[in-house]
């Protein structure tokens, strides 16, 4: 550990360590706040500087027992923007595609967050679609989907949960992820890879940002969730759909341990 | 090695298993769908609307299903006019001639669908719009209530111009339907028919009572029945039956079924039949509806 930002932690200044590249002006805000546990290093300090020589391996010890910046981020949807997850059945005879705006869900990373150290193994995530509110723009198939297929009144939402495995910044300010974690459709869950971007909801580069859009496309297998689709004469239904979500998240609260 | 390093072994091989088996294959269907813990589900699962019949039409009674508001509804319908009982002579009536009608709805609202149909049955166009008016529960049964009001014009009618006012028939009908197990619904409908036989110069008016029910053998196929209760009259002599199936695959419905009726259009299928309701004179007769969105 660096001494000279334990001194600087250990001085009370803690907003300015947090600070540093990465951390947000909402980080540096919320932070500012936290003056209460501030006055102890403070008082602290002043027994350090009584202490001589001493002051160097007690500084050392006391970083490692002081709380020195948030730990851990926790991103929502924002409900308040145009979320969507979207469909896309592509058959010979009939296309058709499936969007809703119901998605909630949230992302909580340890560490210091995007662009700074983050320890991505205890990180979390957790995404679910109300399933009962897609619209294929025809009611009655609509219907037919929910009760047939999705079997909605058993089955209200798909998810997906797990973690974050790799997490790369990718040009233009925003990053690329890879998230690892079960897939659960129609009751039945599948671990799956996902691929996504992620990049700032407004101009500031998504490290600065609290805004964050998320978009992410990959195919699911019907048959992988046990949803089965009857051959009927002409008509049908691809059994690879093409799943779109494009939902933004933001930065709702900062966890300290 | 000590129990205290069997069990730590032990341990560690329960601890390395737990993902393994996460990652195999699927896991049995999860009832309980909760959200993980430490975050609180803030969108609750919707609540679609009510149904009872799946599509806006029975065999040739209405029901009371609309669309989905700026959704179209393409309908072709074909009567064979030779029974089945022909045989193969007749190619068990396909060879024809068949009354046949074509339509096309639109739905102004969620709840009112307007449809323009032609029959080639004395060229008779008809225009209806269809409420549905209120849907709700009776203890655990579906109800939905339609109103329908409907104008028909005849442009073939024997010695007299196609813009004649006899030539106009109007309807009413209330349309009652409710749903008493999961897969099965009936209907009763009430229709009031103004100027029932175009011919005389006098129009009368009569009530007619329409029964239908509808049972889903499989997700998509459902059989249907239907009764419309009529006064006897010449040339409408029996009361008009028809049963079948129903193909349901999201966008269409495919209904083939057999009927002494074969007459399509409300202002006069409701009238009856001069066929009896036996297997002599059933007719075959099909509907399919594609449901559009442009």
């Amino acid at each position: 550990m660096d001494v000279s930002r334990v001194s600087t932690a250990c001085t009370g200044d803690r907003a300015a360590f947090a600070a540093g590249p990465g951390a947000s002006a909402r980080v540096r805000a919320v932070l500012r706040r936290g003056s209460g546990p501030g006055r102890a290093p403070r008082l602290f300090r002043r027994a350090l500087a009584a202490a001589g020589r001493l002051w160097a391996p007690l500084l050392l010890a006391a970083g490692f027992l002081l709380p020195s910046r948030a730990d851990a981020q926790l991103y929502q949807v924002d409900l308040a923007r145009e979320n969507r997850v979207r469909f896309l059945s592509d058959a010979p005879l009939e296309d058709f595609e499936g969007v809703t705006h119901r998605i909630d869900g949230f992302v909580r990373l340890q560490g210091e967050g995007l662009g700074g150290a983050t320890d991505l193994a205890a990180s979390e995530l957790h995404f679910e679609v109300d399933l009962a509110s897609l619209d294929t723009g025809i009611g009655l198939r609509n219907r037919h989907m929910r009760d047939n297929y999705l079997e909605t009144k058993r089955f209200p939402f798909a998810a997906f949960s797990g973690r974050i495995e790799t997490l790369e910044p990718a040009a233009p300010g925003g990053f690329r992820v890879v998230a690892v974690g079960g897939l659960a459709i129609h009751g039945v869950e599948r671990s799956r890879q996902i691929e996504c971007r992620v990049d700032p909801a407004g101009t500031a580069p998504a490290t600065e940002s609290e805004d964050l859009r998320v978009r992410c496309s990959f195919p699911v297998a019907l048959p992988d969730h046990q949803i089965s689709i009857p051959r009927l004469m002409f008509m049908r239904i691809n059994e690879v759909v093409e799943l779109d979500v494009d939902v933004y998240l933001t930065l709702s609260r900062l966890e300290e341990r | 090695m000590t129990p205290r390093e069997a069990l730590s072994l032990g341990r560690a091989f329960l601890l390395a298993a737990c993902p393994l088996a996460a990652a195999v294959g699927p896991r049995a269907p999860v009832e309980g769908q909760e959200p993980q813990p430490r975050w609180e589900r803030r969108l609750e699962a919707s609540e679609p609307r009510i149904t009872v019949f799946h599509s806006p039409m029975a065999i040739h009674l209405p029901t009371a299903e609309t669309l989905g508001r700026g959704e179209w509804q393409f309908e072709i319908s074909h009567r064979f006019r030779p029974p089945l009982s022909d045989g193969a002579e007749a190619f068990w009536g396909l060879d024809g001639p068949v009354n046949m009608r074509i339509g096309l709805g639109y739905a102004l609202t969620d709840r009112a669908l307007l449809t323009l149909a032609r029959s080639n049955v004395r060229d008779n166009l008809d225009l209806h719009l269809k409420l549905r008016a209120l849907e709700g529960r009776a203890g655990s049964v579906p109800l939905m209530v339609g109103i329908l009001g409907g104008v028909a014009w005849s442009t073939e009618v024997a010695g007299r111009d196609a813009t004649d006012s006899g030539n106009f028939q109007y309807y009413g009908q209330l349309i009652l339907n409710a749903r008493p197990t999961e897969g099965w619904a009936v209907g009763v409908v009430p229709s009031y028919l103004h100027n029932v036989l175009l011919e005389p110069e006098d129009p009368e008016g009569d009530l007619f009572l329409g029964l239908n029910t509808r049972l889903q053998v499989t997700r998509i196929l459902s059989l249907e029945g239907e009764w419309n209760v009529s006064q006897a009259r010449e040339e409408a002599e029996h009361q008009a039956g028809a049963f079948g199936v129903e193909l349901e695959t999201g966008g269409h419905f495919f209904k083939i079924f057999l009927t002494n009726s074969i007459l399509l259009n409300p202002s006069q299928y409701l009238l009856g039949s001069p066929f009896r309701f036996e297997a002599a004179e059933w007719r075959l007769g099909f509907t399919i509806t594609r449901l559009l969105r442009f």
